[in-house]
């Protein structure tokens, strides 16, 4: 790992447009603000990895779920076919 | 009267703006209406057929479910009317037992209909990623 030593208002860059800057330190809270294209995503580590895992359980193979899940919302009644 | 083959039907492709988090490699999906109840929908990796998710409208499931769509977002999606243009689709996990399917409030998909681009978002709300789908 790359590890750089920044100040309050100091930036460092990624890429040719990725920028992120140390806006304040206080204790042990660091905030900081990044700039970067509408295309690259940004998260906080623990969501991204808890959505990473969310969405890796959701994967199905086939229309058997879909099948099952199906008949689960006719069973409550609630769900009128439309 | 010419009957339309199957394997020529058009079917609504959409893009994703930014991979779906955890399928870097999968941008171009088809979004099916599974069942003829319109609940369930499936979004099928183009490039792979056994990659698919199901995703539901939240409507049905959660009346007062109102997610914050920003103006990046809007942006991102070429969205010129979002109103009447944006789609929210949420993930759902079947997992072992269909009557304990979960649905992703936090991060749902937002589809532009009429660009058909299509991006996850997380939501900065305090909302769970697995939501019983049925619950009581």
């Amino acid at each position: 790992m790359l590890v750089l030593t920044r100040r309050a208002g100091e930036s460092v860059r990624i890429g040719d447009d990725v920028t992120v800057t140390v806006l304040d330190v206080r204790g042990d809270v660091v905030r900081v603000g990044i700039q970067a294209p509408r295309s690259v995503s940004v998260h906080r580590d623990e969501v991204y990895r808890e959505l990473r895992n969310a969405n890796q359980q959701a994967v199905v193979s086939t229309d058997a779920a879909a099948d099952a899940l199906s008949a689960a919302l006719r069973r409550t009644g609630r769900y009128p076919a439309r | 009267m010419s009957v339309a083959d199957a394997t020529t039907v058009e079917l609504p492709t959409i893009e994703f703006t930014s991979p779906i988090p955890g399928f870097p490699e999968h941008r171009t999906f088809v979004l099916v209406s599974t069942t003829d109840d319109g609940l369930i929908y499936t979004l099928r990796s183009v490039d792979d057929p056994d990659l698919r998710f199901l995703v539901v409208p939240p409507a049905p499931f959660y009346p007062d479910y109102a997610p914050e769509v920003g103006d990046a977002v809007i942006e991102q999606l070429a969205s010129t009317r979002p109103e009447e243009d944006l789609l929210v689709l949420l993930v759902v996990t079947v997992g072992e037992r269909a009557d304990e399917a979960t649905a992703n409030l936090l991060a749902p998909v937002i589809v532009n209909r009429t660009t058909r681009r299509a991006v996850q978002i997380v939501l900065n709300e305090d909302l769970p990623v697995r939501a019983p789908l049925l619950s009581a």
